[in-house]
């Protein structure tokens, strides 16, 4: 049977109508919680990747909890619905019943005495388990009979499931009984998997500001842990610990993550990061220390979960651990941000996004860690096989245009491409062109690393896998110009290429680069300059015009000299396309090396994935009431978003809705993007706030606009404040020179 | 005993209970309403609340079925989001029509005799930003708490004779609010206390243990007790002076809905 297992983490904001009751009292927020329960819970069953075990956080809503349990049912037969300070509700196939603390103490002994506690938890855990996979059972000591009665519990075998409530919390936090649940799967033919999933104390105002609860609370896991599985570290069974651990996540190898002042060390590396830390022995951060540990790594996604209210606004707050001695690798753990998309149909599924992950045992090459490394050629094959959910990971350290074809015997098999800094967004195909011989064309800045999979992981295949890497010899190997991305190329010393009819002027000997502008429309001429620079030899820059199906293309500009650097500029509407030959003048005996680039100031608004655009209430204003928002966005004047109350909703105090499904996928733009946050009560003008996102070439010093990250292909992901009255609201948003889509 | 009126404002039920006893909890009206907020007894038992989802009001008597009065509107016979109620001393039903920023009375759920008091404002007499609370003291007065406009004033009547705005402690957002001693208490949302003020210059200021309580909202009074309302907490506790200060003697918690025994599902508010 498979060592495969699919495990998904994510806090669902799901809080009970109590918990939402402000004043005055009013539900419009919560009783969202129902139907986004609907649709996360189809989302996850519809999910092409066949997740065995799903852990929730912040399921306190007791409607959605059922909509949850019955959506799931079907497939996840196994579910811990509820766990509160004394009872745990299980369900499985043919029983559904509350278990006492008093059994689970009768079956594996006593815990902690928590009783005193326990009077102030008017919620409970907010934890909830479901699993394709059944659960390991015990016998039922005779003692428990007694306490079990009637049909619907347990006759013969407990299933080993336990929850510890954590002694240690604080603000609201404190009145939920925020603790550990523990449940042992049998996958049929694999061993138990020991899965803990826990939802920790949260800070309210300030990063820190309760890393002593959480220090206890970890330590309480780290002995519960221990506590189940019978062992202390290394383990020798697998043992997973995931959920919404409301700490800052960090890369191992980063400067950050082991800062020269000790005092400057952040609360991830003491708990997760450094011999002494409650987790460090047992348990692996699998983000943080194996798949993107940043640093020189080239792996580098700093892996953002969840939009917050104090800085910074956007972290790496949910987590999936697996013992450090395990011998099952985490294939991939991605954001899975498709599942937490509400397209339209509601204002927002939730404030943070679920983490995936896909584990197997282990194999060559099958971490993006020990990925292969394609060495740099042009062409580059390799054949193996894949079976039964196995992966295989090749990296790239060569950024350029690729052509990238997979072939397959067996089970249908596929390949996604992720950056070095984002392995939850496959990239997408350059404008979806596939050659019919050497298959998708991909535009790819360095590292980015290529994963083969089995599109049903039940299934097997060998695969042969080539990629070109386009050199600019021809027309139809142009190199593709990414506005902002430099390119250094050179000619051999060797002819290179003859004239062809491919331009209606001499193309001897030039290298063949390819700019094309945006499939969507542009109201402005789009202003491009491609330059060449730190040539070694002289060369001739020629601009020309093609149609975008067939050569010839037609002289436009030239520019030829020994100056350094050589620009060339042009005006371009949208959808146009032109070559740009790089022509050497020194004969075909001297290697002539050169860069070049593309610049433009056109920048794209890019609002997918949906949930990376988002808009948070960080300061309620002061009125009476929920601020009754609605939001209009504006690129270079024309209105590109309005979106209404009844479609965004009201917001209070630390409210996120999805804002990047409402908007178009890409919106181009050449002077800025206005977005208005307007607050409807009794409005003046004080009751409209305005921010502008800056084009990306005037990132630097933007008022209000704050860089969260920038991305390996020059993508900014930022955050942009917008006051509104005495209130505060933060537009997170990514804007790109270029896109492969557009 | 005192005899209690709770209404659930998720689940939408009114109940009836003797003080704090859960054994004593039993339905009113005969089903729920949606978003019951606001309820008061009359001294003949019969049961008031407002549907703040439905923009009505309803009156159960004793183990009768709900009657309603109203529609969504700003003229006579109609509510926008009413949020609380009262009977004044000759037993006429007073209506917070928060929505149209006003109070009204009616004689009974006939609505005969409809009069109405206020406008939109948060400043002056007569005006209300989002009044949400009503209290009709032991002289008559009608207190209304105003948390929009962050004040409770007082009317003698709803021709607006003896209008007065009630000294508070600054910074109160009073919500909740029920007559109790010479004057009133009042629920402050805003710094997690109780106010109790007889309005002419008498103010006593509890507060309420940020430990124990989340959000208190809703108070009753319960003889010379108080009974206070924690939303979040779903829970009624009773306060009773103890020395110098107040103590909780008795409380009784909500249970959510897949509760082998469910109580009340969450609080709309408590009367008495």
């Amino acid at each position: 049977m498979s060592d495969s297992m699919r495990i998904l983490t994510y806090n669902t904001q799901m809080r009970s109508a109590l918990m939402e009751m402000g004043f005055p009292p009013s539900i419009p927020p919560v009783y969202t919680a129902p139907t986004r329960a609907k649709l996360i819970a189809r989302a996850i069953r519809r999910n092409p990747e066949q997740i065995d075990v799903v852990c929730l956080n912040e399921i306190f809503d007791e409607p959605s909890r059922a909509v949850l349990s019955n959506e799931l049912a079907p497939e996840f037969r196994f579910q811990v619905t509820k766990a509160d300070t004394f009872h745990t509700r299980i369900r499985s196939p043919g029983l559904t019943d509350d278990v006492m603390e008093r059994i689970w103490e009768l079956t594996f002994g006593p815990v902690e005495d928590l009783a005193g506690i326990a009077l102030l938890k008017f919620e409970d855990s907010g934890l909830f388990l479901a699993s394709r996979f059944p659960f390991a059972t015990v016998p039922t000591p005779p003692e428990v009979f007694d306490l079990l009665g009637g049909p619907g519990t347990f006759p013969l075998q407990i299933p080993v499931v336990r929850f510890l409530m954590y002694a240690d919390s604080s603000d609201n936090d404190k009145f939920a009984a925020k603790g550990v649940l523990y449940a042992r799967l049998k996958p049929p033919g694999a061993g138990f998997r020991h899965v803990f999933l826990s939802h920790t104390q949260a800070d309210t105002e300030a990063v820190g500001e309760n890393t002593g609860d959480r220090r206890k609370q970890m330590q309480n896991v780290a002995d519960f842990i221990e506590h189940c599985i019978g062992e202390t570290p290394p383990f020798t069974q697998e043992v997973f610990f995931c959920g919404d651990l409301n700490i800052v996540g960090h890369g191992d190898e980063t400067d950050d993550a082991h800062p020269a002042d000790p005092d400057a060390t952040p609360e991830w590396t003491r708990l997760f990061g450094e011999p002494g830390g409650p987790l460090f022995e047992q348990m692996v951060d699998r983000w943080g220390r194996d798949q993107c540990p940043g640093g020189s790594t080239g792996r580098t996604d700093p892996g953002f979960t969840a939009d917050v209210v104090y800085p910074p606004v956007r972290q790496r707050l949910d987590y999936l651990f697996t013992s450090a001695s395990s011998r099952l690798a985490v294939q991939h753990l991605r954001v899975a941000r498709d599942l937490a998309d509400p397209k339209g149909a509601m204002p927002f599924l939730s404030d943070h996004q679920p983490l995936l992950a896909d584990i197997h045992a282990v194999s060559s090459h099958c971490t993006p860690r020990t990925a292969f490394s394609v060495p740099d050629v042009v062409d580059f094959s390799d054949s193996r096989g894949l079976f039964d959910g196995n992966v295989v990971w090749y990296r790239f350290d060569t950024p350029g245009t690729y052509d990238i074809r997979l072939t397959f015997n067996g089970g249908r098999t596929d390949f996604d491409i992720y950056l070095g800094d984002d392995f939850s967004t496959p990239q997408p195909p350059y404008r979806e062109i596939v050659d019919p011989e050497l298959g998708a064309r991909f535009v790819l800045v360095a590292p980015f690393f290529l994963k083969v999979f089995l599109k049903d992981r039940r299934s097997e295949s060998g695969y042969d896998l080539h990629t070109h890497r386009h050199t600019g010899r021809s027309f139809h190997d142009a190199i593709v110009l990414a506005p902002g991305q430099r390119i250094d190329e050179h000619f051999p010393a060797q002819p290179f290429n003859n004239d062809t009819g491919d331009a209606d002027w001499d193309d001897s000997e030039s290298k063949w680069f390819l700019v094309q502008t945006p499939r969507v429309a542009v109201s402005q001429p789009i202003p491009l300059t491609v330059t060449v620079r730190d040539q070694t030899h002289d060369v001739l820059l020629t601009v020309g015009r093609w149609d975008g199906q067939n050569p010839p293309a037609t002289f436009l500009d030239q520019a030829g000299a020994s100056a350094d650097p050589l620009p060339l500029s042009w005006e371009a509407d949208d959808n146009e396309h032109f070559v740009v030959l790089v022509q050497r003048q020194t004969g075909t005996s001297t290697p002539v090396a050169f860069a070049i680039e593309l610049e433009t100031p056109l920048s794209l608004l890019l609002a997918r994935p949906s949930i990376d655009t988002t808009l948070t209430c960080q300061k309620e204003t002061s009125g009476w009431g929920a601020d009754d928002i609605a939001v209009q966005v504006w690129a270079d004047g024309v209105k590109i978003g309005d979106i209404p109350n009844s479609v965004i909703g009201d917001f209070e105090d630390d409210h996120v809705r999805t804002v990047g499904d409402k908007l178009p996928a890409i919106t181009p733009y050449l002077d800025g993007v206005e977005v208005l946050v307007i607050e409807e009560d009794a409005i003046d003008p004080d009751d409209v706030g305005r921010g502008t996102i800056p084009r990306v070439d005037r990132v630097a010093g933007a008022p209000g606009f704050t860089v969260l990250h920038t991305g390996l292909d020059g993508r900014v992901q930022a955050s942009l404040t917008i006051g509104v009255d005495d209130g505060r609201y933060a537009f997170a948003c990514v804007i790109s020179r270029w896109h492969p889509s557009a | 005993m005192t005899r209690l009126l709770l209404t659930e404002f998720v689940g939408g039920n009114g109940f009836e209970l003797d003080d704090l006893d859960p054994s004593t909890l039993s339905p009113v009206g005969g089903g729920p309403l949606h978003g019951a907020v606001g309820p008061s007894l009359r001294s003949t038992g019969d049961a008031l609340a407002a549907e703040i989802n439905h923009h009505r009001v309803a009156l159960a008597e004793p183990g009768g079925a709900w009657v309603r009065l109203g529609a969504q509107g700003a003229g006579d016979g109609e509510f926008t989001r009413p949020a609380a109620t009262a009977f004044d001393a000759s037993g006429r039903l007073l209506v917070v029509d928060a929505g149209n920023r006003r109070i009204v009375r009616v004689d009974d759920i006939d609505g005969a005799n409809w009069v109405a008091y206020g406008q939109a404002g948060a400043t002056g007499a007569g005006t209300f930003a989002d009044p949400r609370g009503i209290a009709v003291d032991a002289d008559g007065r009608i207190w209304i708490s105003d948390p929009g406009a962050r004040r409770v004033t007082t009317i003698d009547d709803l021709d607006g004779t003896g209008w007065a705005q009630v000294p508070l402690p600054a910074g109160t957002i009073p919500y909740g609010i029920c007559a109790y001693d010479e004057g009133v208490a009042i629920v402050d949302v805003g710094g997690r206390r109780l106010v109790l003020t007889d309005g002419a210059g008498s103010t006593e200021v509890v507060d309420l243990d940020p430990a124990t309580w989340i959000a208190p909202t809703f108070v009753t009074s319960a003889g010379g007790a108080l009974v206070v309302a924690d939303i979040q907490a779903n829970e009624l506790r009773l306060l009773e002076r103890v020395g110098p200060g107040w103590t909780i003697t008795a409380t009784l918690r909500g249970s959510p809905p897949d509760q082998p025994q469910p109580l009340f599902d969450s609080i709309g508010g408590i009367g008495s």
